[in-house]
């Protein structure tokens, strides 16, 4: 079953609406977009579309923070890029709890092409102190995992892709925790967002050539869960992080970190590299930047040097 | 208003001028013609609002943002002034570990609503501060101040339309018009005259006062806040770069300097000497 974890963004909001008077939801012109609507319709009073100025959105949002309200302030990922400068002096320099979501995530904006994918946005948001990021997996995981920031002090910012992602059926999340939502002696592969389930994928795969791979889902980046990548680290044979953002500042930039102060090697990083994005199929954009489940296998294989042999346990 | 407030209030603006220069001589080159410049709004407007360390975490009260976060020492005075820390802190302006930041930070620095300093952000803040208030049905104002060539942001020109859009009554946005901004006069920079016609036209009130003059501040200050008509109001103050030091008016050079040695002796006596 197929769901989108930016389609469960509208509910979460309703439902936290009903118990929390202090909600109010911002967008600039993208409420449609952000599947926001019917938060409009029903909360009209709670409900501020400021036009197409995002650097306004998020300086009006830290306004109703500094008020007293909680603000979710919502627009596509990658747009938060453009109004990095007002997140980082109007809400992060002081503390202020605006949520920031940013939908569309990665390359999930396929047949929009480069100018609306987000392959930055996680190395903007991780250098930036008093921020929670959550990037989840699947549209059960958004559910869970969103609310639970609403109790969080401080300004959080959600990752949310476009994506029709599989419902995968693990265990719900913690925020602050990652999951091994797959134990294997071989090989660690961490991954984050819309990459679990190709991660998942790929494990399936490799579980038919012999080969155990442990698949550790990080749907909280911050705070970050180090002490489960560490042991996963001394267990198997080797780090593989994959995300769909650019490996330079994102989320296998921030595993190598943990690995090297811990003194453990550093992993073999998936994701895109010197590109701002491109047009095509969703399938076809992951493939081409090296990130389908086919690559995550043969990256497996060449670091543990073996070669596919069909049926051969060992 | 009484001949002993204006009295007490200029009294108030010399001390405020010279707790800048206390502050430069502690700390190096400060933005002294854009803290000068703003002198007597800060003033007029802090004897008017409801504003003071016993109500700042009061949801309703009256909110200040200082867009121009660069004028941060003359706020540091006011806030000594009213309370809300001690005047000895004014001489840890800038230095390491002191509450007092180059630009002014909510979080280390009581008195201060939201941090500023990367200019044109503070008129969007107070567009959700006022408009929190007009959801809930207050009747508090928010007060933004700013730079003219700090209108050479776009954001601001987002904040004001926005403002109009909204129809914020209880908004209220003051220009320090000093007509100099780092590189050079602000027409001649970038010209973003005519400024009243070009507020109008996005849907604001506009005042205009002589920046310098108290007891017209008070009034303007008065007018717009009691004015119901459902609009922003914008009060365009207009202002000498450097005021109340001779050699520092409307010098473009004065907007980051150290006064060293003589200079800074001429300016204290300027301003009536140490006391």
């Amino acid at each position: 079953m197929l769901s989108s974890p930016r389609d469960v963004l509208g509910k979460v909001l309703l439902d936290i609406a009903d118990e929390d008077p202090n909600l109010v939801v911002l967008t600039a012109d993208l409420g449609r977009s952000c599947r926001i609507d019917a938060f409009a319709n029903r909360f009209p009073d709670r409900f501020f579309d400021v036009g197409i100025a995002e650097q306004n959105l998020m300086g009006i949002a830290a306004g109703f923070a500094l008020y007293g309200f909680i603000p979710v302030a919502c627009t596509f990922a990658v747009f938060t890029g453009r109004a990095f400068d007002q997140i980082r002096q109007s809400i992060a320099y002081s503390n202020l709890p605006v949520k920031i979501v940013g939908t569309h995530s990665g390359l999930s904006n396929a047949k929009d092409g480069a100018t609306h994918q987000a392959l930055f946005d996680l190395a903007l948001f991780l250098n930036l102190p008093h921020f929670t990021i959550l990037n989840p997996r699947d549209a059960d995981d958004a559910r869970t995992l969103l609310p639970q920031t609403f109790n969080r002090p401080g300004p959080a910012y959600f990752r949310l892709s476009r994506e029709e992602l599989p419902r995968l059926g693990t265990p719900p999340p913690t925020l602050g925790k990652g999951q091994i939502l797959r134990t294997g002696k071989d090989v660690t592969i961490a991954a984050t967002g819309a990459m679990v389930w190709r991660s998942l994928a790929a494990a399936d795969q490799l579980e038919r050539y012999g080969i155990a791979a442990e698949v550790l889902s990080y749907s909280t980046l911050k705070p970050f869960d180090e002490e489960l990548l560490w042991e996963s680290a001394q267990k198997t044979q080797g780090v593989i992080t994959v995300e769909d953002h650019g490996i330079l500042g994102g989320f296998g930039s921030q595993i190598a970190f943990s690995l090297g102060r811990h003194g453990l090697p550093a992993p073999h990083m998936m994701g895109t590299w010197e590109t701002l994005g491109d047009t095509g199929s969703l399938e076809d954009l992951y493939r081409l930047n090296g990130l389908s489940v086919e690559h995550i296998v043969r990256k497996v294989e060449s670091l543990l040097n073996r070669q596919r042999q069909p049926g051969q346990k060992h | 208003m009484e001949k002993v407030v204006t009295s007490l209030l200029e009294n108030q603006c010399r001390q405020v001028r010279k707790d800048i220069l206390q502050m430069m001589k502690v700390s190096g080159p400060t933005h002294l013609g854009g803290s000068f410049s703003s002198v007597e709004i800060l003033v007029a407007l802090f004897h008017l609002i409801d504003y003071a360390p016993h109500n700042f975490h009061a949801r309703d009260r009256d909110h200040f943002i200082l867009s121009k976060g660069h004028a941060a020492p003359a706020f540091y005075s006011l806030l000594a002034g009213k309370g809300f820390f001690r005047r000895e802190d004014l001489l840890r302006f800038r230095s390491t570990g002191s509450p007092l930041k180059g630009h002014p930070d909510r979080l280390t620095t009581p008195g201060i609503e939201i941090a500023t300093g990367s200019l044109g952000q503070g008129l969007s803040v107070g567009v959700g501060l006022a408009l929190a208030g007009k959801k809930e049905g207050k009747s508090f104002k928010t007060y933004v101040l700013l730079g003219d060539g700090e209108l050479d942001e776009g954001q601001v020109w987002e904040g004001m339309a926005a403002a109009a859009h909204y129809g914020l009554q209880h908004l209220i946005a003051i220009v320090d018009v000093n007509g100099l901004q780092l590189d050079g006069p602000t027409d001649r920079i970038m010209n973003l005259g005519p400024l009243p016609e070009k507020l109008r036209a996005f849907g604001w009130q506009v005042y205009q006062v002589d920046g310098h003059d108290l007891e017209k501040l008070v009034t303007v200050f008065t007018a717009a806040a009691r004015d119901p008509f459902p609009a922003p109001k914008a009060i365009l103050a207009y202002t000498v770069k450097g005021k109340g030091v001779s050699f520092l008016e409307g010098r473009v050079e004065s907007h980051s300097l150290a006064l060293d040695g003589d200079d800074f002796s001429r300016a204290l006596a300027e301003l009536g000497g140490v006391k």
